[in-house]
């Protein structure tokens, strides 16, 4: 792990602090947050050295993003969806699109966002209904996506297509394009309860590119939602929930040590029992990150961790820490703010943002829903697929 | 257990494959991943298959390796290579 990039999150995690109560309140996309993410090179944070990126490793990634969270869950959400988009193209684009996009991104010139729902695949991304259609040595294409993050905002797009007007909706492939190479049209923002930073729009996205910028061709689409998309995409989440959840408590006991009114709470055994509680599933839902995190780390850099990489064993892992994570987090906030009772954490004034960090946290069981996940899980289970 | 017909098999398969389009003939050798089959839909097929033919699938047979393609699945439910 990084310690100097640590210390810059947790420079950066005072500028995300400082906006993140006005970009709640006006559900605008965190401008500031991302000017100082771009201007430390974090947006190029998992891009190589040699493409002028700081080439962090996994571990320092995943501790990143949950500092960041630990101050505003939404700028750390786009940040952290960011580079799971940047990931997927530094292990997937082929190489006039590295040549081209990789210094780019190691700038951090570009911010990207991830278009990969559509109007009727549930968000899944091994579905989409929209087709690269062929136009030479380019491509074109023209989906609906009912909700895409800093969809309005962003630099760059990497979208989701079936292959070919003839391919069905399970050969799916993706396509890089420049926020000039494309359209945005019946651009309308979402009202969101919580993670109302996160600006997420519905759009229409139409474009032309070059061939050289699709990637997962010749049917290695799936592969690349197995190898990177899913598990970046619940390491990121699963980071930034669990982070925004312990930095309310550490701003808590802080709070709590900081005021002499307040003395008498802490030689309460009811209030020591709850934070003991509280702190004990953090730290256990913490250990399964790291544990994932670290797996994910040696699967993917080893030669033989292909197989291991796309076995059931390893996504119902995947699956579980995107679960675990929604639910703990979701859980330690709720605890939180039972405790800080209505003046304390319920009002929208409190001196803490607890009722923010309530709101933001109870979309994680809803983002690609537990219950799904769940459900996949046990049925692939059941099946007796993947050792035991 | 009732002898398989390719007929019967391909009728029970059908319904599964959501991205197989109507009436078009099921290829034998294509992905069942790529015709809409997904590790949530299987068990689906595999009750189907079992109760249509009144057979049990050994825990090899409900290996995922069995649910790759049309061929391979109807090995495991017949034993047999299917059509040419």
């Amino acid at each position: 792990m990084s310690e100097p990039l640590l210390e810059t999150a947790d420079r950066l995690a005072k500028v995300l602090a400082e906006h993140a109560a006005s970009v709640d309140a006006q559900a605008r996309f965190p401008v500031e947050g991302v000017r100082a993410l771009r201007e430390s090179g974090f947006l190029g944070l998992l891009v190589p050295r040699a493409f002028g990126g700081l080439e962090a490793d996994l571990p320092t990634f995943s501790a990143i993003a949950q500092r960041l969270a630990g101050s505003c869950l939404s700028t750390a959400m786009v940040w952290a969806m960011h580079c799971q988009q940047v990931a997927i193209l530094v292990a997937h684009a082929g190489p006039e699109l590295e040549a081209s996009l990789l210094p780019r991104l190691g700038a951090g010139k570009v911010y990207l966002a991830s278009i990969t729902t559509d109007p009727s695949n549930g968000g899944d991304p091994l579905v989409a209904q929209s087709p690269l259609l062929e136009r030479g040595a380019n491509v074109a294409f023209s989906r609906e996506s009912p909700v895409v993050t800093g969809g309005e905002n962003a630099d760059g797009y990497l979208l989701t297509l079936k292959a070919s007007e003839a391919a069905t909706p399970a050969q799916v492939v993706f396509a890089y394009a420049d926020r000039a190479q494309v359209e945005l049209t019946q651009v309308e923002p979402w009202a969101l309860m919580g993670m109302r930073g996160t600006r997420n729009v519905k759009l229409t996205i139409s474009g032309q590119v070059p061939r050289t910028q699709v990637l997962g061709l010749g049917g290695a689409g799936p592969d690349i939602v197995a190898d990177t998309l899913v598990p970046m995409g619940h390491i990121a989440w699963a980071s930034c929930w669990l982070g925004a959840a312990r930095g309310l408590l550490v701003q808590m006991l802080q709070a709590l040590r900081a005021d002499p009114r307040r003395r008498r709470a802490l030689a309460s055994d009811l209030l020591a029992v709850k934070m003991g509680d509280v702190e004990l599933k953090l730290d256990a839902a913490e250990v399964y990150l790291r544990r994932v995190v670290d797996d994910y780390q040696r699967v993917r850099t080893s030669p033989q961790g292909t197989a291991e990489l796309r076995s059931y064993e390893f996504h119902r892992r995947l699956n579980g820490l995107k679960v675990l994570a929604a639910s703990t987090a979701f859980a330690a906030v709720d605890a939180l703010l039972e405790d800080a009772g209505f003046r304390g954490g319920y009002l929208q004034s409190a001196p803490l943002p607890v009722e923010r960090v309530f709101r933001d946290l109870r979309s994680a069981s809803l983002m690609v829903p537990n219950e799904r996940l769940l459900l996949l899980n046990g049925r692939t289970l059941l099946m007796g697929w993947g050792a035991q | 257990m009732s002898v398989p017909s390719e007929e019967k098999f391909v009728a029970v398969l059908r319904p599964h494959l959501r991205f197989l389009a109507p009436g078009a003939p099921v290829d034998w050798e294509r992905s069942l991943k790529d015709l809409g089959l997904n590790s949530l839909s299987s068990v689906n097929l595999l009750v189907d298959l079992e109760e249509a033919f009144d057979l049990t699938f050994s825990d090899d047979q409900l290996a995922p390796e069995s649910f790759a393609t049309a061929r391979t699945l109807w090995k495991a439910v017949s034993g047999g290579a299917g059509p040419a």
